[in-house]
């Protein structure tokens, strides 16, 4: 069942990069960053991911003598992931209200100065 | 074969050799052990008597934090613990992204100095009868002479909508930062949900609105305090003669991490309410430009400049 997340998550990768390389417009260009970042994060919890574990939480309502925790490190490294893909995020987007200011389009291949 | 075509083809290569290497390593980490295998801990044990803990037997970071998580920062979720006790410095360092993602955004989207501020026009509905010369039955006014109740509002279904939700969105936002000790959530990720206010009040009340109920001053001002809590309660456990971010506390069902959870979710809330109303403002949606037959924003703008 683990093997689903993982192949989908380096599938979103793959798409990602495909989004960037290929598409013109730069907000789609962000989204796939944003589909690459998602892929990244999803592959960082799969790996701490136990079959049969729970939440590395203790509530002592729902925890018997025979549970047990998954990982608890990926799901923390992958908070720091999800806020730094936030962050690159916002940037982006600047940059790209920026761009359509001064040159008026939001193609990439139309922003150039020098011509020929 | 044109330079187009074989540019496709390195592209497909490339993506196919992604996707074969992601695949092939996809089955051989499915097959593998998981990285940390808790079947031999005893939480009942380690939740009633944090104190009994066994580190002899642990096959790597994650065993350790598990079981000393109770006895060293007596915070229930381990992944809270984990952020904010063992790894207190790399969230200190986290948030500065934060800040630093804050001052490029002010950096790239801020005014020109030598054009001056732009003027914001904004329209409303004619006091009177007359003529107006903006947009269809609407006057143009400056942002001076506008009072509350006379800009152009949005329906009246999206405004009792939101303030219907905003309360609402407030409280679960504050709520996951709160209960982050004990229930999957945190700092981080409530405070983004408390921030998704701005949009509200923009959806509702326009950039007027934001401008009216948000002071980004003092939003980052605040923001910047919270983060010195933050190293203040960290340094605490340096004065008490442990680590930096340790729980100096050590009493029972004490913790300190609560306390910089709490600053975290504010200083992530007050920070994405400033990167979303530079970005509105940078955005001008309420200006009314003329109509010059062009459909570029910068040219209309330079109309009106001049």
């Amino acid at each position: 069942m683990i093997l689903v997340n993982y192949i989908a998550s380096f599938f979103l990768i793959a798409l990602g990069f495909y989004c960037m390389a290929v598409k013109k417009n730069l907000i789609k260009i962000c989204i796939g960053m944003g589909i690459a970042d998602y892929g990244a994060n999803l592959l960082i919890v799969s790996v701490g991911f136990n079959p049969g574990g729970t939440a590395p939480i203790f509530t002592m309502s729902e925890l018997t003598q025979a549970s047990f925790f998954v990982d608890p490190v990926p799901q923390a490294l992958t908070l720091t992931s999800i806020v730094i893909g936030a962050c690159t995020t916002a940037m982006t987007l600047s940059l790209v209200i920026r761009l359509k200011e001064k040159y008026g389009t939001l193609q990439a291949d139309q922003v150039r100065r020098l011509r020929g | 074969m044109n330079s187009k075509s074989s540019k496709n083809l390195i592209l497909i290569i490339s993506l196919i050799a992604i996707l074969a290497c992601g695949v092939s390593a996809a089955i051989k980490m499915a097959n593998s052990a998981p990285t940390y295998d808790g079947t031999g801990t005893d939480v009942v044990g380690l939740y009633d008597d944090p104190s009994t803990y066994d580190n002899s037997g642990a096959d790597g970071v994650a065993s350790v934090m598990v079981n000393e998580n109770n006895d060293k920062t007596a915070a229930d979720n381990v992944v809270y613990s984990v952020v904010f006790n063992y790894r207190g410095y790399d969230t200190l360092g986290e948030s500065f992204i934060l800040i630093g993602a804050i001052a490029g955004t002010m950096a790239i989207l801020r005014r020109d100095k030598r054009r001056g501020s732009r003027k914001i026009v904004y329209y409303r509905k004619p006091a009177d009868n007359s003529k107006a010369s903006g947009a269809v039955g609407m006057e143009a006014v400056g942002d001076n002479d506008l009072s509350t109740n006379q800009y152009k509002r949005k329906p009246v279904i999206v405004r009792c909508s939101v303030s219907f939700l905003m309360p609402l969105a407030i409280v679960y936002g504050w709520y996951i930062v709160i209960h982050g000790a004990m229930s999957p959530g945190g700092g981080f990720q409530g405070g983004v949900l408390a921030a998704g206010t701005v949009l509200l009040v923009y959806l509702a009340y326009g950039l007027t609105g934001v401008r009216k109920a948000f002071n980004p001053s003092l939003l980052h001002v605040t923001e910047t305090l919270s983060e010195m809590t933050y190293v203040f309660v960290g340094l605490l456990g340096i004065f008490g003669a442990m680590n930096f971010c340790f729980n100096f506390v050590l009493s029972g069902s004490e913790e300190t991490a609560m306390i910089m959870n709490d600053a975290v979710g504010y200083h992530v809330m007050a920070g994405i309410c400033c990167l979303l109303i530079i970005m509105l403002e940078a955005l001008g949606t309420d200006e009314v430009l003329p109509d010059n037959g062009s459909d570029n924003i910068t040219e209309k703008r330079k109309a009106v400049a001049q």
